[in-house]
């Protein structure tokens, strides 16, 4: 704990503790959710309407479908999102380029910006 | 109680309705525009000019459906359960369409293909599979009690393929003219020379619809084909046809704000035709809102919340549409 000097936001210990909280928001929502919803049965709605009075009458083949779509659908588009945003934090915080010239805002870089945020390809804007 | 509510409930969740279809219609269009545009800078100024707005549109997607919950549960319940094959391929097309606004600004180089096809076909499985179950409710639904009694295919029928065609021939029209008054040169003449034949494929949609509906369903024909009822509702078709007329005579002069216009009101047309059709049933061919409205103490009670919510929604919409009104050049752009 030498390490971990008072009031230092550097201090390695502390910017892994940092790094794993990342993901702990997302852990507590799960947990939360998955507490309420196993928690409540058998009830659908508490003391009025048991789940298996409120289940519709689709098949198990077209659930799982659908919830297989979803899944697949969830891993590609998150999975490429958050390749985006490793890349971007790969890059780091850019402390010296252009943009940290007197007189110019100074923003971080957006979240999926991690590909180069103007487009080489576009030509240059024209006069608004 | 003085005021009729499940007829309040009604008017608020058709015109939430109503909105979505007009606005996430011309941003659903853009996308169903892309196969006829090639070059890169065109669909990033196709996509920018419906970039700030776009996610708000869908705002209105989710009134309604919340909105359906609070007020007509039975409808919520049924609709959802009936239609949900068709709406979770809708889902899913949004979702691809949702994620590639970004992404096809911000991935590599080499991805950026894909995410224009994934922009394109999100577009056209969302708008196709709400085509569909538009058509899968003018049909109606098995009911009994308090639950769907149909299969999971009952949607499924030439006339609701034909009606998700139909719906694509009228996004595409509203995302032309959004895109006649939103761009210049060479897009938007492209889009001019585009727009006159989707004009005259969408009366022709319109008018087959017209037939069909009354011929398959004889409580229809008696609505609109009975004294006096047609002499009242003979403006819808005299002003669709009218209407019609006014945008081809508007595509041939300059046009610019006058075509997008004339596009919402043509739908506007097309979807009193709709609720001419079906009042006051929210789950034809049987169930009125009457007999599918919740408790009154539960629709008093939304109704106060939504009284409140809509008007801060359409002010800031206004608000936004204001802010990013006029032209969208090549290289402009807000993400």
């Amino acid at each position: 704990m030498a390490a971990l000097a008072r009031n230092d936001v550097r201090a390695p210990l502390f910017l892994r503790f940092a790094i794993l909280m990342g993901p702990a928001g997302i852990v507590a929502i799960l947990a939360g959710w998955i507490t309420t919803e196993v928690g409540r049965q058998p009830w659908a709605v508490y003391n009025v309407m048991r789940t298996a009075d409120a289940v519709s009458n689709h098949s198990a083949i077209e659930l799982t479908g659908t919830l297989v779509l979803f899944i697949v659908m969830y891993f590609a588009v998150f999975g490429t999102g958050l390749s985006y945003m490793l890349k971007l934090v790969a890059k780091g915080p850019d402390v010296t380029g252009p943009e940290a010239e007197p007189g110019k805002i100074q923003r971080p870089a957006r979240p999926l910006s991690g590909a180069p945020d103007v487009d080489p390809l576009a030509p240059a804007s024209g006069e608004g | 109680m003085g005021v009729d509510l499940p007829i309040l409930w009604a008017i608020i969740i058709g015109f939430g309705l109503m909105m979505y279809v007009v606005m996430d219609g011309f941003d659903l269009g853009i996308g169903l525009l892309f196969p006829f545009i090639r070059a890169r800078s065109d669909r990033d100024t196709m996509v920018n000019t419906v970039a700030p707005v776009w996610d708000g549109n869908e705002t209105w997607l989710v009134l309604g459906g919340a909105g359906m919950l609070a007020a007509f549960p039975l409808a919520y319940a049924v609709l959802l359960s009936a239609l949900y094959l068709p709406l979770v391929a809708m889902l899913a097309g949004l979702i691809w369409r949702g994620v590639a606004f970004e992404f096809r600004f911000k991935a590599d180089a080499a991805h950026r293909p894909f995410w224009d096809k994934a922009f394109a076909w999100g577009s056209y499985i969302a708008a196709f599979s709400q085509g569909v179950a538009l058509g899968a409710f003018i049909n109606g639904f098995h009911v009994t009690g308090p639950s769907y009694q149909g299969g999971a295919l009952d949607w499924l029928t030439p006339f609701s393929i034909f009606t998700g065609f139909g719906l694509l021939v009228a996004y595409a029209l509203l995302g032309s003219t959004w895109l006649i008054m939103k761009t210049e040169g060479a897009l938007q003449q492209r889009m001019i020379a585009l727009a006159q034949p989707v004009t005259i494929v969408l009366l022709v949609v319109i008018g087959i619809v017209s037939l069909w509906t009354p011929l398959a369903h004889p409580e229809v024909a008696a609505r609109w084909f009975s004294l006096p009822n047609i002499i009242f509702f003979a403006p819808v078709p005299l002003l669709t046809l009218a209407t019609a007329w006014a945008m081809l005579n508007a595509l041939r002069r300059e046009p610019h704000v006058l075509p997008f216009l004339l596009a919402l009101f043509l739908l506007f047309l097309g979807y009193s035709g709709l609720a001419i059709s079906l009042w006051p049933n929210i789950i034809p061919p049987a169930v009125s809102i009457w007999a599918a409205a919740g408790p009154p103490q539960s629709l008093g009670f939304a109704l106060v919340g939504a009284l409140f919510i809509i008007p801060i929604i359409l002010a800031y919409t206004s608000w936004s549409y204001y802010v990013f009104r006029g032209k969208v050049r090549v290289g402009e752009g807000y993400h």
